[in-house]
């Protein structure tokens, strides 16, 4: 009898934890590394495989990449990206950028198995360390979309693929974003309610807004849109922002009106005092006639008192 | 160890046992069951409303999106929106679609590019999701849940109303933080709610568990009663339908120990009697002798005659006692072993024909086959020579008597019939039981202790065989013995 209750006891056991709904969450094999990227022969998707190769950019690196990415891994459906419809003519690296040549067959691919291969030849190459970009030629020419315009470089940011599962990651802030008037002299505040990735910081949220220009009709971005964020981050009410060498003002726009509609932006939404800028980690920079090598604080002087509307 | 601490062990030891008694009782297990019981069914109901809740929830607001992107997606067909994303109407409509749902939404032209964006995030920037591919090539709508990251995913094409190609895809991303939320405070309040009911359970169980059980201490009240012989003679305890029957087994089982013991009185006073009778006649014989004078040596002889006669009467009394003795105990302690049944059964003629002769009564043995058969050889000898010393007792001058030995499968049958006197019907059933004398008027012209049928009875019980008898007064009486040929396992030794 004793046996009997034991065996009855543990069966309770086993049914109530499983009403209560262990929340076992599947965990999808999400690559962590570095990966080559193939697709799905039964259905439009990207797949991932491990890669466990060098990362440099040398001509035998990208050489085996590319040659890896013809070898779909044997088992499961994995594809390589290239049909047997295209070849690739050849390779060039120029600067950070690695243009590919592909032959005539590119033209007849379906849309679908196009952009899903210049998705994964991107994604792949530029998890190298010397590569940024990739542009893409057929038979020589440049690549156009449909509309006759040059594709250029492409990016990895310039692909998303789970644009939903990330759904619940953002966060939604109300700001006030400052470009500038046609003169370039007097800041112009934007409300703005914008969305922002929790994994990255307001901060940086702030200045790629900035970077994205104004939407208000009359207003003039202060950043020139091919700004490249290096890193944002803020300690002890400072934010430290640091741009590449490609931080410039476009037209019509004074450096101290640039510095002081990031400077501004970022005060009065966040909670830091100062900022402090660099040019690839330096200080010792000066933009226009002003040096970086200072703490820019809030410049409400410049800003036009604006009728609200 | 000095005596206290063992009178200490002693007295541990009986809680110990106590205690282990109340886990094995029905009280506990009651109380065991009823709080297994409640607790399950209480986290039951609290988990499938909760899942419910949760299925209910997300699927409603799936339908409520459904619709409200059809409707979106009409006004984007209907406006060219791929063509001209500058639609203010449109884009608030979205945006208000977005904020409402607390999520996303996304428009794709047909050449894969984000060309509208609720977060304002991602506007150029190309599409390579799985599922606007797949609807883009003609997949049709979609709608995922994702259980995990919690968000609900539709995927709408937009048809070209003239061409009847499929311009872009609206793809909306709607958080189900919310409901996840909610369940999980719905699954608290549920919680706690299980806890106050697994206290009342707990409470109520032990209470009730303690009333359930409480007929069966009054049962157990009642037969003690009895055993103190503070009751009457028969106990009911009628709360249920179990402690009556417990009862009533009770109730019956008594009785049959009181009609033991009243037999048993019956008996002894039955032996009693019966010993003292021989002893009496013998008293009135040697007195008469003794009181009279000038006695002749003949009538001394005739009178000892008597006497001896007197005493070989007690001794077989006496013997049979003893066989009843013997054959009372439970199994008896059979002797078994294999026997030739025709051999047996002519070795008991052979003693018999010399009494059978004096009263003219002829014996005939027929043996249709020959029976080997395992059977206490002391015990079923002394049950045949009784059915065949009856025979030949309560037979008439010139009678007969024939002793039938057959076999019948697995059983073997032995039948010894008379022309006897025979015995009355009424009187059929009680020829077994002891001292039995069919009639008392007899009892002085047949010698006899009425013990000898019931010693019969009680062998041919012993070795799992029946006894039967068919008699009409006046004619004559056959009895039967079935026995197993094989004995069943009642080995024994000396008992």
């Amino acid at each position: 009898m004793k046996k009997k209750l034991t065996a009855l006891a543990v069966i309770a056991a086993l049914a109530l934890s499983l009403l209560t709904g262990c929340q076992s969450g599947t965990e999808e094999g999400v690559a962590a590394g570095p990966v080559i990227y193939y697709r799905r022969t039964t259905a439009p998707a990207s797949i991932r495989q491990p890669y466990s190769g060098s990362l440099e950019s040398d001509y035998d690196t990208i050489s085996a990449v590319l040659k890896l990415m013809n070898e779909a891994p044997a088992g499961g459906d994995a594809a390589p990206l290239l049909p047997d419809t295209v070849t690739l003519l050849g390779w060039e690296k120029q600067g950070r950028s690695l243009a590919l040549n592909f032959s005539g067959g590119y033209h007849s691919l379906a849309a679908a198995d196009e952009v899903l291969l210049r998705a994964g030849y991107v994604r792949t190459l530029t998890q190298l360390s010397g590569i940024d970009y990739l542009i893409f030629q057929v038979e020589g020419e440049p690549l156009t979309d449909r509309d006759g315009h040059e594709i250029g470089r492409m990016k990895a940011e310039s692909f998303i693929e789970n644009a939903g599962k990330t759904v619940n990651a953002y966060l939604r802030h109300d700001i006030t974003l400052f470009f500038t008037d046609a003169s370039g002299t007097l800041l112009i505040p934007e409300g703005r309610s914008i969305y922002y990735n929790s994994n990255k910081s307001l901060e940086w949220a702030i200045v790629e807004r900035l970077i994205a220009g104004p939407k208000a009709e009359g207003s003039c971005r202060t950043l020139a849109p091919e700004t490249e964020i290096l890193s944002v981050s803020v300690q002890d009410r400072i934010c430290y922002v640091n741009f590449s060498d490609s931080l410039k003002a476009p037209a019509d726009v004074g450096a101290e009106v640039l510095l002081a509609s990031i400077a501004d932006s970022l005060i009065l939404n966040c909670e830091i005092d100062k900022v402090q800028f660099a040019i690839n980690g330096n200080i010792e920079e000066t933009l226009g006639d002003i040096s970086l090598n200072q703490l820019f604080e809030a410049n409400t002087a410049i800003i036009a008192q604006v009728d609200p509307t | 160890m000095s005596i206290p601490s063992g009178v200490s062990a002693i007295i541990s030891r009986s809680n110990k046992g106590k205690r282990i008694t109340f886990v094995r009782s029905l009280r506990f297990r009651i109380m065991a069951i009823l709080i297994l019981v409640g607790i399950l069914s209480a986290v039951t109901a609290v988990t499938v409303v909760v899942q419910s809740y949760s299925t209910r929830a997300v699927n409603l607001r799936i339908s409520h999106v459904q619709n409200q992107c059809e409707i979106l997606t009409d006004a984007l067909e209907a406006e060219d929106y791929v063509h001209q994303t500058d639609n203010d109407v449109i884009n608030s409509e979205l945006r208000m679609l977005s904020n409402l749902y607390n999520g996303r939404i996304l428009v794709v032209d047909s050449a894969f590019k984000v060309i509208s964006d609720t977060y304002d995030l991602d506007v150029g920037r190309t599409s390579v999701s799985e599922e606007v591919l797949t609807c883009m090539a003609g997949g049709g709508a979609q709608t995922l849940y994702d259980a995990d990251e919690l968000y609900i995913e539709l995927i709408m094409p937009l048809d070209n109303p003239e061409t009847h190609r499929i311009d872009g895809v609206l793809v909306a991303s709607i958080s189900t933080n919310e409901i996840d939320q909610n369940a999980h405070i719905l699954e608290l309040r549920g919680a706690r709610a299980v806890l106050l009911v697994s206290l009342l359970v707990l409470i109520g169980g032990f209470f009730l568990a303690k009333l359930l059980v409480k007929p069966f201490h009054r049962v157990t009240k009642a037969i003690e009663d009895i055993t103190d012989g503070y009751a009457e003679d028969t106990i009911s305890v009628e709360d249920y339908s179990e402690t009556q029957q417990i009862t009533e087994a009770f109730n019956t089982m008594l009785s049959r120990v009181k009609n033991m013991d009243n037999s048993r009185n019956d008996f002894v006073s039955n032996v009693s009697h019966e010993l003292k009778t021989p002893m009496t006649s013998m008293k009135i014989l040697a007195e008469s002798l003794v009181a009279m004078e000038d006695v002749p040596v003949e009538m001394y002889r005739e009178f000892m005659n008597d006497i001896v006669h007197e005493i070989d009467r007690e001794n077989r009394i006496i013997g049979d006692l003893l066989d009843m003795v013997r054959m009372d105990r439970k199994s008896g302690g059979l002797n078994m072993e294999k026997v030739d049944i025709g051999g047996l059964l002519e070795q008991t003629v052979r003693i018999i024909r010399p009494i059978a002769d004096r009263r003219g009564v002829s014996l005939l043995l027929e043996t249709a086959e020959k029976v080997e058969a395992e059977i206490d050889e002391m015990k079923m000898s002394t049950c045949f020579q009784n059915l065949i010393e009856n025979a030949v007792k309560y037979n008439v001058e010139g009678g007969w008597v024939r002793i039938d030995l057959r076999r019948d499968g697995r059983f073997f049958i032995v039948s010894v019939s008379d022309s006897g006197i025979g015995i009355a019907e009424d009187q059929q059933d009680h020829i077994f039981e002891r001292f039995y004398r069919v009639d008392k008027s007899h009892s002085t012209e047949i010698e006899g202790t009425g013990l000898g049928l019931w010693i019969t009875r009680r062998a041919v019980l012993l070795h799992h065989g029946t006894i039967s008898v068919y008699s009409k007064p006046g004619e004559g009486t056959t009895f039967s013995i079935r026995l197993p040929i094989l004995g069943t396992g009642e080995k024994g030794g000396p008992s």
